[in-house]
């Protein structure tokens, strides 16, 4: 009788004790890891103080080629949600994805995010796919997050994964998601405001990553320093683009920081182009502190510099 | 009667149907059909001309500088398409591997007697298959073609392994555990599990091939490897291997060429790694491995190698990386090893290792100096030592170029030399690495 009391009792507490092991106490913060600081402040707006967001790439840094590192697989280890970029942009994350050793982040996991699924993908090549078009990405252009409207999607797949973390706040993440989406439909009746002037600008960029901004802000993109993705500027291409400038009366040449200034200053020098030196993501400088004023700053740049 | 006069009737509705399919068109329908078509063809060509009209006003627009869409824009997509999950290891869609193939060629230049002087050759090509068996299953396969002394080219497999990437998820016990059994380069040290590629510079570094051959320490069976939990701010991964080494060597001449120690026969390894961050921009890593294995011992009598004794191999290990902004990159690697084999008359210890330091200047251009010493099998054979200077030139993310002159010197492996190296790593398709 007394044994079977002890086990009678025993056994719900281990059943309890289990199930606390498993279930995330309601207080506690969803652990998000976000490949970049993008997808990261997207998780905030949309997670608010239920969540602790870590970001893992740099804004400074080239997303095509993050170094992985072990210290980033602690943070993995034990996080709730995983948010990466998808479209084997960051394909660094598979080796620390793994290395974590955390089932909820794996392929398939509930709290695996592919901030891609559901963006409507430009440039996405057709027919035979290979290295003589340069690093081409096969599922279309990444650097899908520079279109405001899909920082709505990405937040779209934000909230499930969020949700499903953490269901009893489901309905504040979601409240979350309508004021960052309302903000991101204000945020874009000024930014095209502001461009207005300049629909059909012309510009040159150094690597094909702005696609998606030029695309929504009504600018020309008429040639690449790059004369084909991820391949080194020549000196003969930089002559063509120099011809395709003064042809085309281009004004402006965007160029990420973490590629050489020397080959779009030259060209500027020689046309009278402006050089706009700017990131991709939120925190590459101080003034730049979330995805809106990311669009905040660039819409200026751009302003300025056409 | 009755029966007749069903038959009767059924012909006569029979032939009514006949009849009825048979019968010509009328007039009035055949005429009622044309002004149909006559109408459509009408509605096609206002839809023409109206699409005619929008181009044009399309096209006066662009030129005065209006809305203008990249030539090569997709329109979006109508379903939004559903990413396939994660990147290498089997993403595509037809359920086959991602295949890939990486090539090496390697030329060395040089007026001293050094091997294979004065020739520009294929070293090796790389062939990799990498699957998605289950979840958080892998399936790996490296099949080598490796360049031989006499200048043919042979078949190996590099490695041959299946990963159990998160033991938990698949067996539902072992937390924090994953496992890979099969062949492979063995997680021993920092460097002796690269694929030589993947290497910043173009030489295995001596103390590996000494301590366990041309290729390294590589073999076939078990590595268990643990993340440590409860570490706070460091990763901690610790290893526990068991091997039958694949690596057979063949004795040489004493004095004439240095002999590597080899291990045959079964061993034991074990690996801790540990890694923090030092700031936001720099990492220290540092590993400490164990290995016991049976090698055969070297006579230096009769200057052949006996029978295999039980042998321990130690390594310290040390990466330090800052990244700088933009792509520069500062690292600098260290590894010792020590051999010590249980030999009949005594304990006989060989020391080696080398220091790395590299600097990535740009996105496309890396240096590096390269300092590597180590003894060879038996200590009466001295030591070899060289001192390199590397530059790296990342042509496209595939293909690199690299460039190497080194100098060696000192030692007991004959005379002195100097090399100007040079390879080009070439490669397609999506192969991708571990963390390491």
């Amino acid at each position: 009788m007394k044994l079977s009391l002890r086990i009678g009792t025993l056994v719900p507490v281990l059943l309890i004790l289990g199930l606390g092991a498993s279930v995330r106490p309601a207080s506690a913060k969803v652990d998000v890891v976000a490949a970049t600081t993008d997808l990261g402040d997207i998780a905030r707006e949309v997670g608010g103080d239920k969540v602790s967001v870590v970001t893992l790439a740099k804004p400074t840094e080239n997303y095509h080629y993050v170094e992985p590192r072990p210290s980033m697989v602690n943070s993995l280890r034990k996080a709730d949600v995983m948010l990466r970029i998808g479209m084997k942009l960051d394909l660094w994350m598979d080796g620390l994805i793994n290395a974590a050793r955390n089932g909820k982040i794996a392929p398939g996991g509930t709290g695996y995010v592919d901030c891609s699924a559901g963006i409507p993908k430009l440039e996405v090549p057709s027919g035979s796919i290979d290295m003589r078009q340069g690093d081409v990405h096969p599922d279309g252009n990444p650097h899908y997050w520079l279109d405001p409207l899909n920082g709505k999607i990405i937040a779209n797949g934000v909230f499930s994964a969020l949700a499903k973390a953490s269901p009893g706040d489901k309905a504040y993440f979601d409240a979350n998601r309508d004021t960052f989406n309302a903000r991101i439909d204000a945020g874009m009746a000024r930014w095209k405001k502001t461009l207005s002037d300049e629909r059909g600008v012309k510009v040159v960029t150094y690597h094909r990553s702005w696609s998606y901004f030029t695309h929504r802000f009504g600018l020309k993109v008429v040639d690449e320093l790059e004369p084909k993705p991820g391949i080194a500027p020549s000196a003969s291409h930089v002559n063509d683009v120099i011809n395709t400038l003064k042809s085309n009366g281009a004004k402006v040449i965007i160029v990420e920081p973490f590629f050489p200034l020397k080959y779009p200053r030259l060209v500027a020098k020689t046309t009278g182009a402006h050089v706009v030196v700017v990131g991709q993501s939120v925190g590459f400088v101080k003034e730049v502190g979330s995805y809106i004023e990311l669009f905040d700053y660039l819409v200026a740049q751009v302003d300025k510099a056409a | 009667m009755k029966i007749i006069f069903l038959l009767l009737a059924c012909m006569f509705l029979g032939l009514g149907v006949l009849d009825a399919q048979e019968s010509p068109p009328s007039a009035t329908d055949v005429a009622a059909l044309k002004q149909e078509i006559e109408k459509l063809k009408a509605t096609v060509a206002d839809s023409q001309t109206a699409l005619e009209k929008m181009q044009k006003r399309l096209d006066e627009l662009e030129q005065k500088g209006g809305v203008a869409v990249p030539a090569e824009t997709k329109q979006p997509e109508a379903t939004p398409s559903t990413p396939t999950p994660g990147g290498t290891g089997g993403g595509t869609a037809t359920l086959n591997p991602d295949v890939s193939v990486i090539g090496t060629g390697v030329g060395r230049f040089s007026a001293d007697n050094i091997a294979d002087k004065n020739k520009v050759v294929l070293d090796e090509l790389e062939l990799a298959l990498e699957g998605w068996l289950y979840p958080d299953v892998q399936g790996k396969a490296f099949i080598s073609f490796p360049r031989e002394g006499n200048g043919t080219y042979g078949t190996e497999l590099e490695e041959a392994y299946v990963n159990f990437t998160n033991l938990d998820t698949v067996f539902g016990v072992g937390k924090n555990w994953s496992v890979k059994a099969g062949q492979m380069r063995v997680p021993f040290g920092k460097i002796n599990s690269l694929h030589p590629h993947v290497r910043p510079y173009i030489d295995q570094p001596s103390v590996l091939t000494n301590f366990f051959g041309p290729d390294g320490f590589k073999g076939v069976g078990l590595n268990a490897s643990y993340l440590m939990p409860n570490t706070g701010d460091w990763f901690v991964q610790t290893d526990f291997d068991y091997w039958e080494p694949t690596f057979e060597d063949e004795p040489g001449t004493p004095g004439d060429s240095p002999v590597s120690a080899g291990l045959q026969d079964k061993a034991y390894s074990s690996r801790i790694w540990a890694s923090r961050s030092l700031s936001e921009n720099s990492e220290l890593e540092l590993g400490a491995s164990a290995l016991r294995g049976r090698m055969p011992i070297y006579d230096s009598t009769t200057g052949t190698f006996g029978d295999l004794e039980w042998g321990t191999v130690l390594g310290l290990d040390m990466t330090w990386k800052e990244w700088a902004s933009k792509f520069r990159r500062k690292i600098v690697q260290a590894e010792l090893m020590r051999l010590s084999k249980d030999t009949t008359s005594g304990g006989d210890s060989l020391y080696g290792g080398y220091l790395y330091a590299g600097n990535q200047l740009d996105q496309y251009n890396t240096v590096g100096l390269l300092y590597d010493r180590s003894q060879f099998a038996d200590s009466g054979f001295g030591y070899e030592q060289s001192l390199s200077g590397i530059f790296s030139r990342q042509l496209t993310e595939t293909t690199t170029l690299r460039t190497q002159l080194k100098r060696s010197f000192g030692g007991g492996a004959g005379e002195d030399d100097t090399q100007l190296l040079f390879q080009l790593i070439w490669g397609f398709g999506p192969h991708s690495h571990p963390l390491q």
